[in-house]
């Protein structure tokens, strides 16, 4: 985008140099917090950018209204922007960072300001673009937002690319454990196989999360239990999270810092 | 070119929605109202003192909307950081700069325009119900054309100004580019005098400092023509010419500045 120029090196989007002005109206962008013009009113706001995207008058006559009702920006697309909540502002961002129906789109803390409805609206918004095959490039410290969104991800830490790469690559995806969930399990039961589990807890009602290593074999344990009454309530194998991904690469470039 | 006469629209409707229509309400309102207390004046010196005033307050007033819109077209939107969303879009930088400065100055035509049209309303109706014979002994008609000449000066005057708050508002706040344009406008009243600054003091340091700001700042007295039309002196149009020249030799000269400024700075 050119707001902040590049101390050495050289970056290309869409084959063309970032430099190249043209070539932003192939892209979208809403920057983190957004703020226009107080005196705008929705409407005119996307009008101002519409003409600077060059679009023709008949296209922003059909482009922003249907661009507004897609973010849920009803009768208020007629208010001074200056009277809009946070959250309403950043739908009128993600209106102006799509309205020239772009390839590459990036949005800086998308998520910021909303309510939960607006976040799944935005999340639905950032799929359906996705599936159009368009490119969205979105920065969050919403580890689950990324983790259910993204195809690729890259930790940034301390300035440094901490890691970078397909969500599959980076995560180990080899199972770490079991989490089994069983309710009315017998108390000798429950004694028996204390010895194999890492971790036997007690929670609500008569339940039970019974954790388990890789190698724990869970069939057995679940033909066990059930044969010695116990129904089973849920059964998962635990795989590391991009939340432990982050952690434990954000802690590497931390050490790698010191050494 | 396209971006930089959205940019242009998008200054214009908002001085427009903020200030500038007040500011006209106040012009018309001191004009008449100066108008009224006057008419009990002789007659004939009304009418030389509502040219004066009326060109007085044009001027001051285009002031205001010059140095305090100007100075707020490029540091607001940094500030308020709406220049990122912005300068995402499919413009350059100068093509911003450019936008920013036409806007006002249509801004500022829109105003002289009215202000104008007030000034020849109010002295239309002084002189309504004065005999011809006394207006025939007067220095300039009451509707003298050539009040034109000296506000399209003050035009010249105000673009300059302009450029000179635009140019500080590339890299500096608000307050201080208000100070800063404030005192370009200030010494550039007195350039004539730099010139001479020797015959009054001694120090070759301060001399030499007031020889630099002649030869760099802009000599404003040049723009005043008011006294000259009041009193029905003659304005050439190479005076008008030569002048025009030197103010867009001020203006592109610090547009350039502003460019380059604001062409090379980060945001974030």
């Amino acid at each position: 985008m050119q707001l902040v120029f590049p101390t050495s090196g050289a970056a290309e989007i869409l084959g063309r140099p970032v430099g190249d002005v043209s070539v932003r109206r192939r892209i979208g962008y809403l920057p983190e917090n957004p703020y226009f013009y107080d005196h705008l009113t929705a409407e005119e706001l996307l009008d101002y950018y519409g003409r600077l995207f060059g679009m023709a008058a008949a296209d922003r006559r059909q482009r922003i209204p249907a661009t507004l009702d897609r973010l849920g920006i009803g009768a208020e697309r007629r208010m001074a922007l200056r009277k809009f909540s946070k959250g309403m502002l950043q739908r009128v961002g993600l209106a102006q960072a799509v309205l020239n129906d772009p390839e590459v789109i990036f949005l800086d803390e998308p998520m910021s300001g909303l309510d939960p409805l607006g976040r799944r609206d935005v999340r639905a918004l950032m799929l359906e673009l996705r599936d159009q095959g368009r490119t969205i490039f979105f920065s969050s410290h919403i580890l689950s937002d990324a983790e259910s969104l993204c195809s690729q991800v890259a930790i940034v830490a301390k300035g440094q690319l901490a890691a970078a790469g397909r969500l599959s690559d980076l995560q180990h995806f080899a199972v770490l454990g079991w989490e089994l969930v069983m309710a009315g399990v017998p108390a000798e039961a429950l004694e028996r196989i204390r010895a194999r589990a890492r971790r036997v807890q007690s929670i609500a009602g008569d339940r039970y999360v019974i954790d388990l290593p890789p190698d724990g074999k869970p069939e057995e344990m679940l033909r066990e239990l059930t044969a010695a009454g116990a129904t089973v309530v849920s059964l998962n194998p635990v795989r590391e999270t991009l939340e432990e991904l982050f952690v434990r690469r954000v802690a590497e470039v931390g050490k790698g810092a010191r050494a | 070119m396209n971006a930089a006469r959205c940019v242009a629209i998008a200054v214009f409707r908002e001085s427009v929605r903020d200030k500038v229509f007040y500011n006209l309400v106040l012009f018309a309102v001191l004009l008449v109202g100066a108008s009224i207390l006057l008419g009990q004046l002789t007659a004939g010196q009304d009418v030389k003192i509502i040219k004066d005033l009326g060109l007085a307050a044009t001027s001051l007033f285009g002031l205001f909307i010059a140095i305090f819109v100007g100075i707020n077209l490029v540091s607001k939107e940094v500030e308020r950081r709406s220049v990122y969303p912005l300068l995402a879009k499919p413009i350059r930088r100068a093509e911003f700069i450019a936008g920013k400065y036409a806007g006002l100055l249509l801004t500022l035509l829109a105003n002289m325009v009215v202000m104008s049209v007030a000034i020849y309303v109010v002295l239309y109706f002084l002189a309504r119900n004065i005999p011809m014979q006394i207006q025939t002994a007067w220095d300039a008609p009451a509707l003298d054309p050539a009040l034109l000449k000296a506000i399209f000066l003050i035009y010249l005057n105000l673009a300059v100004v302009t450029a000179v708050a635009l140019f500080f508002s590339t890299y500096s706040s608000p307050m201080l580019s208000a100070i800063f344009t404030l005192g370009v406008y200030v010494v550039g009243q007195f350039n004539a005098d730099l010139k001479h600054f020797d015959r009054i003091v001694d120090s070759p340091a301060a001399i030499a400092i007031a020889r630099a700001c002649y030869y760099v700042l802009p000599d404003f007295s040049k723009f005043d023509v008011k006294l000259a039309v009041v009193h029905g002196l003659p304005v050439s149009g190479t005076y008008l010419a030569v002048t025009a020249a030197y103010a867009a030799l001020y203006v592109a000269a610090l547009l350039f500045g502003a460019v380059l400024i604001f062409s090379r700075r980060d945001f974030k």
